[in-house]
């Protein structure tokens, strides 16, 4: 709710603390995870395994962050992946059929961007819950995915389209930057801007948000529309990165960025967005399976490790600590006034 | 709390209030309806027993997840852990089921630990402020990764037909996988409609704090529905293990649980809860695997198929969205 409280009366002074007191579990993860796979790999802390797990990072990261925006929407966007994989595909299929590299990083990014206008015009027209829209789009965008490359891997790049995904600005990898300039964009975005706020009013209560002269309508459709793009340009640095483009890529990713979403500390209800706080969860997220394998542990636990942290990162954010310890101490007076959930 | 619950609970007779067929599953079974005669008519060979058997034990894994599915959506919540709990089922009773080539002993193990694992979700839910698509994302990973450790890397291959039986074989000319489900659905909607617990799991869904005012046990309603949800899809992996003869370790990267929950929303279930019927998860798998097969049998090239289906699920779930429109315009012009 940190983002809730600017309007109340508490000022800056409460703003702060709230802030403060949704990342600080996020910080404490971080912070346990780099000291716990620092202290079994010494190669785990060193700064080319720092650009590895960034570089790796920021395909999910994009994604996560326009996944924040529709989940701060109230909404959720399930085709992520599939968007992702279509985009990769176009690609592919474009430059093979003759269209400069450019020309056709240009076409499929724009693809991206009409799949996720596509989702919001659905959601917006037709008013059915968009986890079922993107339930379709995802089979839909898919599917578009596999018939476009025939279910083949296209591959053979020209080497210019190598900078995108495998360059460098000094030791900084080029999509790092990419990354980092997209996280100023949407911290701006949702912190500085009417838009940002119309946002997450909308999520919050899309009643008071109408009546309050909002446009409801074109926040949904702007949000999908951003999730679309997020996902395309992902695909495209993930494409430069792995050169060759698949059908196949891509699943799972609607997942990790829910999962990053929410262990970010926002609530899936809608109503919350913290960019930041997302990016550090996707942060957190990319080390575990980098510190499993440095650290020579089986890769099978790492699934279980952060479906586990992810819970309990939930559990802490929601304050069941301080309930529980509440509760512990004190007479409840009614069954039915305290009882929750 | 609606009127119909708590008509149904004035009556005190264990009479089964039978009205399997009901107003709310009209529109899928006319969906379904039309679906079979266009692909009878354009696709010569789709009428056949034979097609329409293997499509309905194709269906079966979706339809029998689908059932527990839908009591968890009735009551507003999501289960999106179940395609990880039939990996981990899967590779903890698999090697079991090919070991001692026994149905009981296969079936005991994938139900408790579908039942475990369901028990798990239902704690979570009920007990932690967490929503129920956080908590289930959460058990997704952790059930996913136990899966991989349990397998250790090895499929489960040639499993036996003894302990298969549910997926393979018939009786009187019904696949047992058909039989399986509909014996299950036959219990739920029997145990659903009879007692409190199955006739307050709408109202729960419809308006928690109305119906705990009401007197709903919520924490009960929400701790069986998912330990039913997990106990389906130990049902389901049975039926899985036999109708493929194995499992693999990419099950885990399968989109299962997005047909399960589409199979519920395409049957008419509402997916924010409060809204359903117990028929909705059959008639759904139905639509789907008719979808599907349809396609195949017409000739359209696989590649694209998944593009088709897509394309029919957002036409099926937008239809009763459609319907209200048209009517609604209609109504405002006259």
């Amino acid at each position: 709710m940190a983002e809730l409280t600017v309007s109340s009366p508490g000022g800056q002074a409460e703003r702060v603390r709230a802030v403060v007191g949704r990342s600080i579990g996020l910080v404490v993860l971080l912070a346990a995870c780099t000291i716990f796979f620092s202290a079994s790999s010494p190669y785990f802390l060193t700064t080319s395994n720092g650009f590895t797990l960034f570089r790796i990072a920021a395909e999910a990261g994009l994604i996560a962050i326009g996944m924040s925006l529709v989940i701060a929407s109230g909404g959720i966007d399930l085709s992520v992946g599939a968007i992702f994989s279509l985009s990769s595909v176009l690609v592919g299929v474009l430059y093979t059929e003759g269209v400069p590299i450019g020309g056709a990083v240009g076409l499929a990014v724009l693809a991206a961007l009409a799949c996720g206008l596509f989702n919001g015009l659905v959601v917006v027209v037709l008013h059915i819950h968009p986890l079922l829209v993107t339930l379709g789009t995802l089979a839909l965008f898919r599917g578009l995915a596999l018939g476009i490359s025939d279910g083949s891997g296209i591959a053979g790049f020209p080497a210019s389209f190598e900078v995108v995904g495998q360059g460098y600005y000094g030791v900084v990898p080029a999509q790092c930057v990419f990354w980092l300039l997209v996280v100023i964009a949407a911290v701006i975005l949702t912190t500085r801007t009417a838009a940002g706020r119309s946002l997450v009013a909308v999520g919050a209560n899309e009643t008071a948000a109408r009546f309050s002269g909002v446009r409801v309508s074109l926040v949904r459709l702007g949000v999908y529309g951003l999730s679309g793009l997020l996902s395309g340009i992902a695909a495209v640095i993930y494409t430069s990165r792995v050169l060759s483009s698949r059908a196949d890529s891509g699943t799972g990713l609607e997942l990790l960025a829910i999962a990053a979403v929410v262990l970010g500390g926002a609530s899936i209800q809608g109503g919350q967005i913290s960019v930041v706080r997302t990016t550090l969860a996707v942060i957190a997220i990319a080390m575990i399976p980098n510190g499993f394998v440095l650290s020579d542990y089986s890769t099978s636990w790492q699934y279980v490790a952060i479906g586990v942290l992810m819970i309990v990162a939930v559990v802490f954010n929601e304050g069941l600590a301080v309930r529980v310890w509440r509760l512990a101490t004190r007479v409840r007076p009614s069954r039915h006034l305290t009882a929750r959930n | 709390m609606s009127a119909v619950a708590a008509e149904q609970r004035s009556r005190t007779s264990p009479v089964l209030h039978t009205r399997w067929l009901t107003g709310a599953d009209a529109s899928g079974v006319a969906a379904l309806g039309v679906l079979l005669v266009v692909f009878s008519v354009v696709a010569p060979g789709f009428a056949t027993i034979d097609n329409i058997r293997s499509i309905a034990i194709s269906m079966a894994v979706v339809a029998c997840l689908a059932l527990g599915q839908n009591l968890v959506i009735m009551t507003g919540e999501i289960d999106v852990s179940v395609g990880s709990i039939v990996a981990l089922a899967g590779f903890v009773a698999g090697p079991i089921g090919v070991r001692t080539d026994s149905l009981l002993l296969t079936l005991a193990c994938s139900v408790g630990v579908g039942t475990a694992a369901g028990f798990v979700n239902g704690v979570l839910v009920a007990w932690t402020p967490v929503p129920s698509i956080v908590v289930t994302l959460g058990t997704l990973y952790v059930f996913q990764g136990l899966a991989l450790v349990v397998s250790d890397s090895h499929n489960v291959v040639s499993f036996p037909s003894g302990a298969g039986a549910f997926g393979s074989g018939t009786v009187l000319g019904l696949p047992h996988a058909i039989v399986v489900v509909i014996a299950a659905f036959v219990v739920l909607a029997v145990v659903r409609r009879n007692t409190n617990w199955g006739r307050d799991l709408l109202a729960t869904g419809e308006h928690r704090d109305a119906a705990r005012t009401m007197g709903v046990r919520v924490r009960f309603e929400l701790m069986g529905a998912f330990i039913l949800s997990g106990l389906a899809a130990g049902l389901g992996t049975v039926i899985y293990l036999g109708a493929v003869g194995g499992m693999q370790t990419s099950i885990v990267d399968s989109n299962l649980v997005l047909q399960v929950i589409a199979a519920c929303a395409i049957g008419g279930t509402a997916i924010e809860g409060g809204r359903g019927t117990d028929l909705a998860p059959l008639i759904g798998a139905a639509i789907v695997g008719v979808i599907a097969a349809g396609l195949v049998i017409m000739g359209v090239p696989g590649v694209w198929i998944s593009c088709a289906y897509g394309t029919c699920l957002l036409i099926a779930v937008a239809r009763d969205r459609v319907r209200e429109l048209v009517v609604d315009r209609r109504r405002a012009r006259g």
